[in-house]
């Protein structure tokens, strides 16, 4: 299988930002990731984050984040227009 | 090809890194999104008010200023649409003087998304691509399949499988392969962000999104010539991703910076559905941390971006220039539809409702002086959006083939009222 290489810009709700997540994720999956920019408040935190391993790995991975409540979406968000 | 001396690199809008003029659209290093920059020096040795007006009726006519190395080959005669002095809807807005930039008759799609397009399909032959693509929900996709079969591009169009009928024919029409997806708003935009970056294509609002996005600096450029060489006390503009909003700001700075205008006080205002509102609610929080909107719930199609990529730009451009934001119900959005028509005589689609009862708000609660002047920019034709004010601007008078009941159900009864 052929190793992927994603982007995704990741959306954290305030109850999840005191949550170790990413340290988690690289736990449970065989995924490498890299965060990329980062901006955290009370309200919400922003992650740009790259993502290397197996395709379906990624998936998986992804999957486990939104069921956390991780709003993710790749870099190229609103590729749909009006 | 000889490269243009203008256009001279894509910039990271975060970080500022430069990289070459190819089909990428993202900085490697934060994924901060990549925009056009230009060599202003040698663009202001060049583009004169006298040469600027001596070029066709086009929105090509401010080139030295858009991101493509030699002469446009798509959409030669897009832009130039009438700024409209609207005098009677002025007064029922409540504002001393009012103007209406009216892309609802822009070429060859009726909205303003062919300014964007004929940039992205211009630079998309000349990166060499002979398959073009856009995902999109409606005007886009129109201007997409109408431009590239003007051009003699391929193309590809992707849509949610359960859009509208009016508009799938209205992309289906130019030949353009149009394929729809089954699926939540999300999964469809995952979809296409994979598809665009793996079989090589132009993909016109992903991998050609710095080229395209500029063409909607002409509106603005198109604003300040025909005022007269000024820019606008104010300007509303319909805000989706926030993108329209951001540029013209941006084509005012530009102006300005070359000297084309003065550098007089100016103030750009977004307007959104409330439904779909994410940038208008964050400028009301007072914040610039967009929150998404998972399930938009408008008529306002066209403007139900739930996660603004440009939105967090487009607050800082309100910001900087003491503008504001506001958002307007669906009955509001039907009404401000019929005011425009009613009072100016332009048919305006949804995100056209949103702009004229937006900036009805923004009058009415002192954002926009009354005594000053604002210019609203309507962004598509109201042909595209019957649906939303079916049942809802009245129906005709059905009487019999004669001119007793002419006069009995329709003269008499109008005259009467008109004595009142």
């Amino acid at each position: 299988m052929a190793t992927q290489h994603t982007r995704f810009w990741l959306n954290f709700p305030p109850q999840l930002i005191t949550r170790p997540l990413l340290w988690e994720l690289c736990r449970a999956f065989p995924v490498v990731t890299n965060i990329r920019q980062a901006s955290i408040t009370d309200e919400v935190g922003i992650v740009s984050l790259s993502m290397e391993g197996e395709s379906e790995d990624i998936t998986k991975a992804v999957a486990w984040l939104e069921a956390q409540g991780v709003r993710v979406d790749p870099v190229e968000m609103n590729t749909i227009a009006s | 090809m000889e490269p243009t001396p203008f256009f001279s690199n894509l910039k990271c809008r975060e970080c500022g890194r430069l990289y070459p003029k190819q089909a990428i659209h993202v900085c490697d290093f934060d994924f901060g999104p990549l925009e056009a920059a230009y060599d202003y020096a040698a663009i202001g040795r060049s583009l004169t008010k006298k040469t600027i007006e001596s070029r066709p009726h086009s929105m090509w006519r401010y080139r030295e200023l858009l991101p493509i190395d030699g002469e446009p080959t798509v959409g030669a005669q897009v832009g130039f649409t009438p700024l409209v002095k609207a005098d009677r809807l002025a007064k029922v807005l409540g504002i001393r003087e009012l103007w209406i930039k009216n892309d609802t008759v822009n070429y060859p799609t009726l909205s303003f998304k062919d300014r964007v397009v004929s940039v992205a399909l211009s630079r998309a032959r000349e990166l060499g691509f002979e398959v073009v693509a856009c995902a999109s929900t409606g005007n886009l996709a129109n201007s997409v399949a109408a431009n590239a079969a003007a051009a003699g591009l391929k193309s590809y169009v992707l849509i949610p499988a359960d859009l509208e009928q009016g508009k799938i024919l209205g992309s289906l029409v130019y030949g353009t392969q149009v394929i729809g997806i089954n699926g939540a708003y999300d999964q469809v935009n995952r979809l296409c962000s994979e598809i665009a970056g793996k079989y090589g294509w132009g993909f016109v609002n992903v991998n050609l999104r710095p080229y395209y996005a500029e063409g909607s600096k002409t509106m603005g450029f198109e604003i300040c010539e025909q005022l007269g060489w000024r820019i606008p006390q104010h300007t509303v503009i319909p805000m989706a991703s926030g993108s329209l909003l951001t540029k013209i700001h941006k084509s005012y700075k530009e102006f300005i910076q070359l000297g084309l205008v003065e550098d007089t006080k100016f103030s750009v205002h977004g307007t959104q559905a409330t439904g779909c509102a994410p940038i208008s609610h964050a400028i009301k929080r007072g914040t610039d941390i967009v929150k998404p909107v998972p399930k938009p719930e408008t008529i306002v199609k066209s403007l139900a971006i739930g996660t603004p990529a440009d939105g967090y730009y487009a607050i800082h451009s309100m910001k900087q220039t003491g503008g504001s934001a506001e958002d307007v119900s669906d009955e509001e959005v039907v009404e401000g539809i019929r005011l425009l028509a009613e009072y100016a005589g332009i048919f305006a689609e949804t995100a056209g409702g949103v702009t004229v009862a937006g900036a009805k708000k923004l009058i009415a609660s002192g954002h926009i002086g009354a005594n000053d002047s604002a210019v609203l920019c309507i962004t598509g034709h109201g042909l595209k959006t019957q649906e939303a004010i079916v049942g809802k601007v009245g129906a005709p008078r059905i009487i019999a083939p004669n001119i007793r009941e002419f006069e009995e159900k329709i003269y008499a009864p109008d005259a009467a009222a008109a004595a009142l």
